[in-house]
Parts: C-alpha cells; structure tokens; sequence
C-alpha cells in the first residue's frame, strides 16, 4: 500500500480507538488534559504519531526513499543560509520529535556536509558524516570532532534530547523534570557557533512533514556565565511548545519522555509493545 | 621525534593524564581515549592546546587515528610540525 495511503487509513483508525494504555496515563500525567473530550482528541493525534513513524521507518527501511521524500514539503533554508554565512559553522539541535529518521535523507538532499551524532548506525544516506556514539571511546571524541567540524565552517546535528551524555543535571520539564547533558550548549560556545533549532514535524491534517530551521535567539559571542543553564532552558521551552501543542509530534519512538536518570528526556525502555501496531 | 618536542608533547598530556598509573599506560602507548580522566571536554581542550602550542591542527575525519596513542599523536604532531617547517622554508 503507497505511504500516504498507510498514514490516511491511520488516520481513519485513530479516531475510532478508545483512549487507553500507556500513552493516555502519560498524558494524562504531563499534559493534565482537562476534559474527556480533550483526551479523546489529544489521543487520536498521539496515537496517530506513535504509529505513523513507525510506518515511516518501515518505508525507510524497505528503501522506499521516494515516497518517504514526497511527503516532505519544500525547504525553508534561509536560515541555515544565513546562519553559514557567518563562517562559524552551525549547531542545529533536534529531537526525537515528529518522523526524525528522514533527518539523514534531508541532509543528503541538502548536501551541506552535515556530521550526524547517533546513538546507533542508522541506514545509509549518501553526502552525509555520522559519529556513533556506542563507544566510549566515540563518546570521549565526540565533542572535540564536532568542534574540529564546526571549524571548518561545518554543520553539527544533534538531537539534545538524546542519552548519550556528561554530567547530567535536572531542570524543570512539563510538570516534572528531566535530565539534560551539557554537551551540545558546551559545543556551541567554545567553537562560537550560532544554534538552530531544527526539527522534522507532522503537519496535521495534511501529513505531510514540515522541516524547520529555526534561530535560536541564542548568541554565544554574549553568553552569559550561565550560558549552559540558558541555553537547555530555552530549548526544552521550545520542545514543550511543540510537545503540548502537536501531540502527533510525540511519538514516542524511543520510549516515554522525560523518565529515567542520566537518560536524556527519553526513557530508553521501548514502548512498541505497549500500544501495539494495528 | 626530537627530544624537545617529546617533552613537550608529554608536558602537555600529563597535565590531563595525571593518575601514575594511567601515564605509565599512556607512556606504554595504551590507547589514550580508555583513560578515565579524558572525557569529552578534556579531548577537546587536549586538541585545542596542542594546536597552540605545537602551531599545527587537527582534523575531525582523522582525529581518532591521530589520538590512538601517544606515538600515533607523537607522529602527528612531528609531521605537521615538519611540514610547517618545510613550508616556511619554501616560502
């Protein structure tokens, strides 16, 4: 069945499915959705996600790149145009939000040189740099490639939200907490280099994905003393916007977010067979 | 290796390795990124300070070869500094 088709009979199934499970606790415990008809709708998008990025990582891996491809909608560069401009190479920082796993395919189509940092080897996409960070060792050097990358005028994407990480530290998150890693705010000072927020969303109802480069507002020329601190706040300001407002986005792909110590915002237990593929 | 630069190459490592028995390690030639004192952020201020001081530069596509070991970064280091030297002469 083509993709788009997948994900619009997707769409058909979320409506009829009753809100329960673990998702919905989870909702319910971050979001405190106020009314059974809030959660009803809340659930259908965040079910919907959960599903469609597997989907999608199914195309994915069966090389279906084409289709994948289509459902992307044209690029807004300008900012990372700009950002480049500058000479200092630039930090995108992502997350594990929305159809993520098309990142490598759109770096290659944008063939900026980018260097990936992944937790795990991902499937091939042509033009583009990747660090694994399974090893200790490649953990250790991570952080001195990046800066050697950005040097040269490189691009560095990172998904800060990840778990991979030095010196864990708490900071307020939806109606909890999480544990952040200082590693890609420490980055972007030394080597100077502007941040982007970059990430790949769902746009309801088209379903379509939408890829955004965002300025961070962020300056590391006048950062503060507390440039860490300001720099993970504003980003997690900016996951809650999206998380909160487009729970399609959730996704869920690495587990429940904003759970475990020393894990980065997502718990690295699977969810896959908590809500069960249908 | 000219003795000067071995001791100045040693001068600055030990600064990061400083536990006895992980610079005798790194004196073996064990991989220095299996030193626990060197985390991702000493790597980098490692790399940084080496490139002032010994006026050369790393890159990103060879920085694990380069810092294997402390003959590996010694070889690195002698290189760029002879190809440096060669250069000025040139010019």
């Amino acid at each position: 069945m083509p993709l788009c088709q997948s994900l619009e009979r997707l769409s058909r199934r979320a409506l009829l499915v009753d809100p329960e499970g673990p998702i919905l606790d989870w909702g319910r415990q971050n979001l405190r959705l106020a009314t059974d008809e809030a959660e009803r709708a809340w659930f259908a998008r965040a079910w919907w996600g959960y599903h469609a990025i597997r989907t999608v990582r199914a195309a994915l891996v069966e090389g279906r790149i084409k289709e994948v491809m289509d459902l992307v909608e044209p690029m807004d560069t300008s900012h990372l145009d700009r950002a480049l401009a500058g000479g200092r190479g630039v930090v995108l920082a992502g997350a594990h939000l929305g159809p993520y796993p098309v990142g490598r395919q759109i770096f290659s189509r944008l063939g900026c040189g980018a260097l990936l940092l992944q937790s795990h080897p991902g499937l091939e996409a042509p033009g583009i740099k990747t660090l694994t960070l399974s090893r200790e060792e490649d953990r250790k050097k991570s952080l001195a490639a990046c800066f050697l990358h950005l040097r040269r005028s490189g691009v560095v994407m990172i998904a800060a939200d990840g778990r991979w990480g030095q010196h864990f530290q708490p900071y307020p998150f939806l109606n909890g907490s999480c544990e952040m890693s200082h590693g890609t705010a420490q980055l972007a000072r030394m080597a100077k280099a502007p941040t982007l927020w970059f990430f790949i969303l769902w746009d309801i109802p088209s379903r379509r994905i939408r890829v955004i480069f965002e300025d961070s507002g962020l300056d590391p020329e006048r950062g503060a003393e507390n440039w860490n601190d300001a720099w993970i706040e504003t980003y997690l300001r900016r996951l809650e916007e999206i998380m909160v407002q487009t729970p399609e986005n959730l996704t869920f792909a690495g587990g429940f977010w904003n759970s475990g110590q020393n894990s980065g915002l997502r718990y690295s237990d699977s969810t896959s067979t908590m809500q069960g593929q249908r | 290796m000219t003795d000067n630069l071995n001791e100045g190459l040693q001068e600055v490592l030990q600064r990061y390795v400083a536990d006895p028995a992980d610079w005798r390690a790194v004196l073996a030639g064990e991989p220095l990124l299996g030193m626990a004192e060197l985390d991702s952020l000493s790597v980098v201020n490692l790399v940084t300070e080496l490139e002032l001081i010994f006026d050369v530069r790393f890159d990103d596509d060879t920085l694990e070869q380069t810092l294997f070991n402390i003959h590996t970064l010694a070889a690195f280091v002698e290189n760029a500094s002879l190809g440096e030297c060669c250069a000025s002469r040139r010019d």
